[in-house]
Order: structure tokens, then sequence, then C-alpha cells
């Protein structure tokens, strides 16, 4: 530790846990240790599009079917507003880096409604996709062409999986993936509200940097899993 | 040791390039016809997206190289995960049960009787 920077530590001494030598090295563990997270939760994800990956691969053509049902222009749009979200969560790191008080609340409050808009939207696609009976499980039906075997009783449950059809296998990934990731959206959404709060009430986030950077890794995260939802289920379609 | 800060300009940037990248691989899914190609490039548009976002927002740039080896530890696995499990698909005489053509009669048959039947006819064949 140099002297120029030993001394912005002696000042935020009550902020250092007692078995941390100084701010830099806690900042440095936290931070690793959100990496460490990310880590088991590309493995998480990185299942998930395994399965899906392989599932595709037998049934190309019913999957592509499947997804020409999904709204790429609300996709689309969602994955621009998840984008310009992390410009504002990269926007808050830097404004409490830099100690700005003002900006870090602004560009918290705005990332909170875009990542709000995102799930309002996310909302509306599923309650059209209720709508049009492609719901596995509650609703799945698709109209019959030419294939009689796999359009008989679509949305009997009673039929064993492999005898019902590869879309409603594409839906069943769609729900899981974009569902799991509405729940990582929750779950980023209700941190900035904490901190949005203690950033409102007093000097979080400005003393130390560190809660926001971390959480800012978070939510950078869950749009990297966006980035890679909205060309594998809504774009790949021949 | 200090974290060099990255400038509100350069976010803007790598922004503006995240968006661009964003409509080319709107365009190129929904007019182009890429044929065997389209899976390689989407996903090489969105690593390439995801490396702008890591670099600059998530600041791997500036990162220790503890951090680095943590995420390529995690990468690696995933990469043994993909491989060895695709490779396992892609190798099996593995998809659609063929099922015989639908008879009057079978179109009765509740499903599970319909795949009995099926399972039945592929074990005649061997």
């Amino acid at each position: 530790m140099s002297p120029s920077t030993s001394s912005p530590a002696e000042h935020d001494h009550h902020l250092v846990a007692h078995h941390f030598e100084n701010l830099e090295q806690q900042r440095d563990i936290n931070t690793l240790g959100m990496w460490v997270f990310l880590g088991t939760e590309i493995l998480f994800f990185g299942g998930l599009f395994t399965a899906y990956a392989a599932m595709r691969s037998i049934w190309p053509g019913p999957f592509a079917q499947a997804s020409d049902k999904l709204s790429v222009e609300l996709g689309g749009a969602n994955t621009a507003i998840l984008l310009t979200s992390s410009l504002t969560m990269a926007l808050a790191v830097w404004a409490s880096q830099t100690a700005q008080r003002r900006l870090l609340q602004l560009f918290l409050a705005l990332t909170l409604l875009f990542g709000a808009t995102f799930l309002v939207i996310k909302g509306t696609e599923w309650y059209h996709e209720y709508t049009e009976n492609l719901v596995p499980g509650v609703n799945f039906s698709w109209p019959r062409e030419g294939d009689p075997v796999r359009e008989i009783g679509l949305a009997d449950t009673s039929v064993p999986t492999d005898a019902r059809d590869p879309k409603e296998l594409f839906f069943v990934f769609y729900f899981i993936i974009t569902g799991l990731h509405a729940l990582h959206m929750i779950v980023g959404l209700a941190v900035l509200s904490i901190q949005l709060t203690l950033a409102l009430r007093s000097d979080f986030g400005v003393r130390d940097y560190t809660p926001i950077e971390v959480s800012g890794l978070y939510w950078h995260f869950v749009d990297v899993v966006w980035i890679f939802v909205f060309p594998l289920l809504y774009l790949l379609r021949h | 040791m200090t974290h060099p800060t990255i400038s509100p300009r350069t976010y803007v940037a790598v922004f503006a390039a995240l968006i661009l990248l964003t409509l080319l691989t709107a365009w190129l899914g929904a007019t182009a016809q890429l044929g065997a190609w389209e899976i390689p490039v989407a996903l090489g548009i969105a690593t390439v997206k995801t490396l702008l976002v890591g670099l600059f927002f998530m600041h791997l740039i500036h990162s220790s190289k503890l951090t680095w080896l943590v995420i390529l530890s995690a990468l690696l696995a995933l990469a043994i995960m993909l491989a060895l499990t695709l490779v396992d698909y892609w190798t099996r005489p593995y998809g659609p049960v063929s099922l015989p053509p639908p008879t009057s009669s079978a179109a009765r048959l509740d499903g599970s009787e319909r795949l009995t039947a099926a399972r039945g006819s592929v074990g005649r064949e061997q």
C-alpha cells in the first residue's frame, strides 16, 4: 500500500471489515466473490443452453416453426432496453467511483426503470403466448398440418413426452429459460431498489463504491444471458 | 493499487456498438439466408457483444489475473459440458421415433397405446 492511497484507506477505516488489511483488499475480494458466483451462474444457464442445443439439433424444423411464433420486435426491443439499462448501470458505478451522489441516484433510478420496462414487455409477451395456447402443461395446442400422428391430442398430457410435439418442447425451453432470466431480473431489481433507497438516505455508494460495483457485475451478467437468449430462441429459424 | 475508472464517453461508445450489433443480428435473423452459417454467425455476434460488456461494463480490462482465472475456469467447465453432451447426442442414432402411418384405428388409440405400437414396429424392424 503506497502512502498516497493509504490516506483514504485510513479515512475509511470504519468501512473495512476486521479480517481485511484495507479497503482496497476488501474491494478486490468482494469483487472476486461476485465473479465466483457468476462462474456458477455461467454453468447454471450453460446447462439450459446445452440441453436446448441438443434438442434443437434433433428437431431443427419443429423448433424453427415454434420459434416463429415469438415476436422478434418485442424481443429485439427488450434487448435494446436491457443494453440501455446496462449503460445506466455502468454510469451508476462511474458516479459511485467519482463520488457524485446525485448522479449515482439518477443512474440507479434509470436502471430500475429500464429493468422494470423489460419485465413489463416480457410479461405482455407471456400473456400473448398464453392466449395463443402455447404454454406447455397449461393449454398447449398447435393447429393440424399434415402430420396427424404428431398433431392429434397435443394438449392431452396423458400422451408420453416423446410422442408429443417437439414444438411443445421448444416452448418448455422458452418458458424455463426466459422465466429463470426474469427471476434473475427481479432479484437484480430488488438489490438495486435497496441500494437506491440507501443512496437516497445516506452517503451509501459514495464513501465506498464496492457495493454498487458488485451489484453492477450481477446486472451486466443478466444482460449477457439475454444477449444469448435473443438470437438462440427468437432468431434462428432456418 | 487503485482501479482506473472508465470514462462515460467510452461507455456510450460501447453502448452504441452493442446496439449496432443487436440490429445486425436481428437483420441477419430476419432477412439473410445464411443456411448452415446462421448459428455460428449469431453466436459469434453474441460473443463479441459479451466481450464488449465484460471488458468495459464489467471492468475486466482492469481486472486482476485471479478474476480472469475464475472466469476462464467457469468457461472451461462450460466447454466440457457443451462438447461432451453434444458429441454424445450428435453421434447416436437419436431422433424422432418413426411412427407407423396413421390408420383410422390408430387415430382412435390413446397416446400410450400409440407409442407402444410405434415401439413394437421399431422392434419388428430389427
